[in-house]
C-alpha cells in the first residue's frame, strides 16, 4: 500500500494530465457525432474481430469432439446410404449411365430416420424410460428404434400426438442381439443388470468364443428394429464361471445416458413384411 | 496576485478573440489558427504546474463550449501544457531568466531562434493533438499533418502579432 501511495505521489503530475486528457477525449466521444459514430463502429468491429478469434480458438479446441460427432453422424448416413438400401434387381445394360439411373430408381429405403430431442430421461431406476418431443403426428410409431450419434438408446413403447415414450437400454425388459464385427459373432443377448447406467451385460455367449476386452459390439443385422452396425458399446470385462458354458461379459455402453439430448427414431419400413415371413404358420405344409 | 490577474485578463481577451472572432472567420479547410495558445507560452516558467494543467483544461473546455468542439481544445491544451512543463525543465533555464529579471520565455530573453523553436514546438504539439482528435481516422493522416503544419504557421504568426501588441 505504501509503495502504491509512493508511486502515485511520484507520478501525480502525469497522472493528472492523463486524467484530464482522458476526460476531454471522453467528452469528444460522447458529444461529437462523427467521432462518436467512428468510435462506436470501430469498437464494434474490434470486439467482433475479438469474438471471431475467440470463436476460432474455441472451435479449434472442440475439433476433437466435433470430429467424433461428425464421424458418428457419418456412420448414420453411411448406414442410410449403403447398408439400408439394397438393389431389387441387377442390371446388365450396355449403357453405364442408364444402369446407374435405373439402379437409383429401383433402390428401396429400408430405414426412415426422424430426429427428436429427449425432454425427459431416467437412468437411476430399475426400469428406465425417456420421453421425446416427437409423436404420432411427426410419424413416430410404437416399436421404432431410438439411436443417438453415440449408439443405441432404446425402443418407442407409447406414442401420443406430439410426444413419445421410450424404453431405454437401461431397462430390465430391454434385450437385443449383438454383433461383434472383429470375430463376426452374432450370439447372445444384451441386457441391463440394474447396477450401473454405464454398463450392460452380454449373456449367453459360448465359452468357446474368443472374446477379448476392448472389442466393439454393434447392433446385428438380424434385428428387425435396429439398423445394423449401430454401436452398443465395448467389452469392458470378460470372465468364466466354473461349470458354466457361457462367458460372463460386461460391456461399457457407447451412449452416455447422463447427457442424452438429440436422438433419431428409426423406422424399419419393411418391419411388418419381415414379421409376416417369420410367422411359423407359413412353414406348415398346405 | 497582479501576475495572476494579468494572466486572467489576457486569458479572457484571447478566449473571447478565439471563440467569437477567429473561429467565425472562414480561412479555408487547412488553416485554423489558434492564437489563444499565447496564454500558455507567456505563462511564467515557475508557475504551479498542477495549477497550469487545470487552467489549461478549464480554458480549453471554455473554448470548446463556445466553438462546439466538445473536448478537442481541452485535450490538446492539456497535452501542450504537459509538454511545456517538460520543455521548461529541460531547456528554458529558469536561473538565466531570473538573472534577466524575467520569468517567461520570450524573444527578448532567449532570442528569436530559441523562441521560434520553443513556441513552434508547443504550437505543433497542440495542433497535432487537436487535428488528430478532429480528423479521428488514420486514412486522413497526411491531411491531418498538412492541416497541422499550415495552422501552426498561421498560429505562430498571429502569436507574434498579438505579442507585439501586448508587449509580452
Amino acid at each position: 500500500m505504501f509503495i502504491i501511495l509512493q508511486w502515485l505521489k511520484r507520478n501525480s503530475y502525469p497522472l493528472l494530465a492523463l486524467l484530464l486528457f482522458a476526460f476531454s477525449v471522453n467528452q469528444i466521444l460522447r458529444f461529437q457525432i462523427y467521432q462518436h459514430s467512428y468510435y462506436y463502429n470501430s469498437s464494434v468491429s474490434f470486439f467482433r474481430t475479438i469474438d471471431t478469434w475467440r470463436s476460432n480458438v474455441l472451435s479449434y479446441l472442440n475439433l476433437k469432439v466435433d470430429n467424433e460427432n461428425l464421424k458418428n453422424e457419418n456412420l448414420i448416413l453411411r448406414s442410410q446410404l449403403g447398408i439400408n438400401k439394397s438393389p431389387l434387381q441387377t442390371f446388365r445394360d450396355t449403357s453405364y449411365y442408364d444402369s446407374i439411373s435405373k439402379a437409383l430408381n429401383h433402390y428401396k429405403v429400408v430405414y426412415t430416420y426422424i430426429p427428436a430431442n429427449v425432454i425427459k430421461n431416467t437412468y437411476n431406476s430399475r426400469n428406465n424410460y425417456f420421453i421425446i418431443d416427437q409423436g404420432s403426428k411427426q410419424g413416430i410409431e410404437d416399436g421404432m428404434a431410438v439411436i443417438c450419434p453415440q449408439g443405441i438408446v432404446g425402443v418407442i413403447i407409447n406414442t401420443s400426438e406430439n410426444y413419445a415414450r421410450g424404453m431405454s437400454v437401461l431397462n430390465s425388459k430391454f434385450e437385443i442381439t449383438p454383433y461383434l464385427p472383429s470375430i463376426e459373432l452374432r450370439q447372445g443377448v444384451i441386457g441391463w443388470s440394474g447396477m450401473d447406467y454405464n454398463y450392460v451385460e452380454l449373456r449367453e455367449v459360448n465359452r468357446t468364443e474368443q472374446i477379448k476386452k476392448g472389442m466393439t459390439v454393434v447392433t446385428s443385422n438380424y434385428s428387425s428394429i435396429f439398423p445394423p452396425n449401430i454401436p452398443i458399446g465395448k467389452v469392458h470385462s470378460v470372465s468364466l464361471k466354473n461349470k458354466s458354458n457361457f462367458h460372463q461379459i460386461t460391456l461399457k455402453l457407447a451412449t452416455d445416458f447422463n447427457r442424452l439430448n438429440s436422438v433419431y427414431c428409426v423406422k424399419n419400413n419393411y418391419h411388418i413384411e419381415i414379421d409376416s415371413l417369420s410367422n411359423p404358420i407359413l412353414d406348415l405344409p398346405k | 496576485m497582479i501576475e495572476f490577474l494579468r494572466i486572467f485578463i489576457i486569458a479572457f481577451v484571447l478566449g473571447f478573440l478565439q471563440s467569437f472572432i477567429i473561429t467565425e472567420i472562414d480561412m479555408g479547410v487547412w488553416l485554423r489558427p489558434m492564437p489563444y495558445l499565447l496564454l500558455f507560452i507567456i505563462t511564467p516558467v515557475n508557475f504551479n504546474r498542477y495549477g497550469l494543467l487545470v487552467i489549461a483544461f478549464i480554458f480549453g473546455m471554455f473554448i470548446d463550449l463556445t466553438s462546439g468542439t466538445f473536448g478537442t481544445h481541452a485535450a490538446s491544451c492539456v497535452a501542450m501544457v504537459y509538454a511545456k512543463n517538460f520543455i521548461d525543465m529541460r531547456y528554458a533555464d529558469f536561473d538565466s531568466l531570473k538573472l534577466q529579471g524575467e520569468t517567461y520565455v520570450g524573444t527578448e530573453t532567449k532570442g528569436l531562434l530559441f523562441y521560434f523553436y520553443y513556441a513552434g514546438a508547443l504550437i505543433f504539439i497542440h495542433h497535432f493533438v487537436f487535428f488528430m482528435l478532429d480528423y479521428f481516422e488514420f486514412v486522413s493522416f497526411f491531411r491531418m499533418i498538412f492541416s497541422t503544419i499550415v495552422s501552426s504557421i498561421g498560429t505562430f504568426l498571429l502569436i507574434l502579432l498579438f505579442k507585439s501588441i501586448i508587449k509580452r
